[in-house]
């Protein structure tokens, strides 16, 4: 039973170093702050190391992205952002961005990543950026995005067409001179 | 159109029926279709640039972490299998050592002890008679000492045994012609601690109790303390008598 068990916390070792990244990654997505995202990915994974008892087997990855996200919901976001509410039929709510280059961290933040995708990410509000994060970054299926931020598949698939749309609008230009989006396909702004 | 769909056929996200009618759609729709495209396009480009951010030593540290829960837990673990049996052996401890002074006398009776047990007026169990041993030789004892210190014949008026705290006791009550006595003999005891010697007689000690001297000395395997209210030198030639006569 001891072996068992000593085997068991190899095999979460061996299996989270693998996705390690895609936690991490999650993490700066979601908080855009190399320390918060460090303290929310640790926690994260202290927590499913707790759990790994009652992991269903499925799929590792998934699990523990729904942790991240369901962590960094119930405890970032609400503490971060107050009562904020957002409307899926509201497509103004962006976050500021005016202020964000003038924090430190967000330049750690985009020494870490991909500077132009995370600056059109991070104008995406934070219930869209999840979706698209969570499908378009880490693969995850509906199921699994919905079962992770605890919301019906219906949600899902209207928060990713919506995250999409405000990411291909922050997009457009650089995506445009590289010749991934062409100029005719930014007309959708309606979605 | 339904942008919706759209999105999740391009997630491969749609049951195969309502795919294959997507797509029938889509061939009838160029403007559906070049907006699969552009679902499409975005997916790839956003997956192109954003990669998966690795930082080692953060998961080092979360190793670390690791090992500390898991040692953590197995001294839970522990404590919460073994606790009923650790619990058990401190009481065991416990209980026997109580057992062991209840039942084990102590061959030593400080001068508080000495006190304690004299001013104990009531038996804690019934009394019985002093073993047929001491009753024997206290008998013997007095029937020798035909004179006290005050020449007159000492007279046991009655005897009584019982029990102080776990330890025997057998209390005589004596009488001579300077008045009243206690001879209280504890099986058992090999010392006195604490009490001050005789001048002149080193085997008998000597102490005061309230208003009354007393003196206490061992022998027969046993200790014997006599009080009563008269100098402690004619107790000490007293008790010098009494023992002598073995």
């Amino acid at each position: 039973m001891l072996f068992g068990k000593r085997n068991a916390k190899d095999a979460f070792e061996r299996q989270a170093e693998k996705v390690f990244p895609s936690v991490f990654g999650t993490a700066l997505r979601l908080t855009r702050s190399k320390e918060e995202a460090e303290d929310l990915a640790m926690e994260a994974m202290v927590r499913a190391y707790e759990a790994y008892e009652r992991f269903d087997g499925s799929n590792f990855k998934a699990w523990l992205l729904r942790i991240v996200t369901n962590l960094y919901i119930n405890r970032y976001r609400q503490r971060q952002r107050g009562p904020q509410l957002t409307s899926l039929e509201d497509d103004a709510i962006y976050e500021p961005v005016g202020s964000e280059a003038e924090i430190p961290d967000r330049m750690l933040f985009d020494e870490a990543l991909g500077a132009e995708v995370e600056e059109a990410l991070a104008r995406v509000p934070v219930d869209f950026r999840v979706a698209v994060v969570l499908s378009d970054i880490e693969g995850l299926s509906y199921q699994e995005i919905a079962e992770a931020t605890d919301v019906p598949i219906g949600t899902v698939r209207s928060r990713l067409a919506r995250g999409r749309a405000m990411l291909r609008k922050a997009l457009q230009g650089f995506a445009i001179h590289q010749g991934y989006i062409k100029e005719t396909d930014t007309t959708n702004d309606e979605l | 159109m339904n942008y919706e769909l759209l999105h999740a056929l391009a997630d491969n996200q749609l049951d195969a029926e309502t795919a294959d009618r997507v797509r029938n759609e889509m061939q009838q729709d160029p403007e559906m279709a070049s907006e699969f495209q552009a679902i499409l396009d975005l997916k790839k480009f956003v997956q192109t640039h954003a990669v998966p951010v690795a930082n080692d030593a953060l998961w080092v540290s979360c190793q670390g972490r690791f090992r500390e829960q898991a040692r953590a837990k197995r001294v839970d673990s522990f404590v919460g299998r073994y606790a009923w049996a650790m619990s058990a052996t401190v009481l065991g401890f416990i209980v026997v050592g109580g057992l062991m002074q209840r039942n084990s006398p102590a061959g030593n009776v400080e001068s508080a002890d000495i006190a304690r047990i004299m001013m104990t007026m009531e038996p804690s169990v019934k009394a019985e008679a002093p073993s047929p041993v001491l009753k024997r030789w206290v008998q013997g004892a007095f029937a020798l000492a035909q004179e006290s210190a005050a020449s007159n014949k000492l007279v046991v008026r009655y005897a009584e045994a019982f029990t102080v705290e776990g330890r025997p006791i057998e209390r005589y009550f004596l009488r001579d012609g300077a008045g009243k006595l206690v001879l209280v003999v504890l099986p058992g005891v090999k010392s006195f601690n604490g009490l001050e010697t005789v001048p002149g007689n080193s085997s008998v000690a000597t102490g005061q109790m309230g208003k009354s001297n007393f003196v206490a000395w061992n022998n027969h395997g046993a200790g014997f303390v006599l009080i009563g209210d008269r100098k402690t030198a004619d107790l000490a030639v007293l008790a010098e008598r009494l023992d002598s006569t073995n």
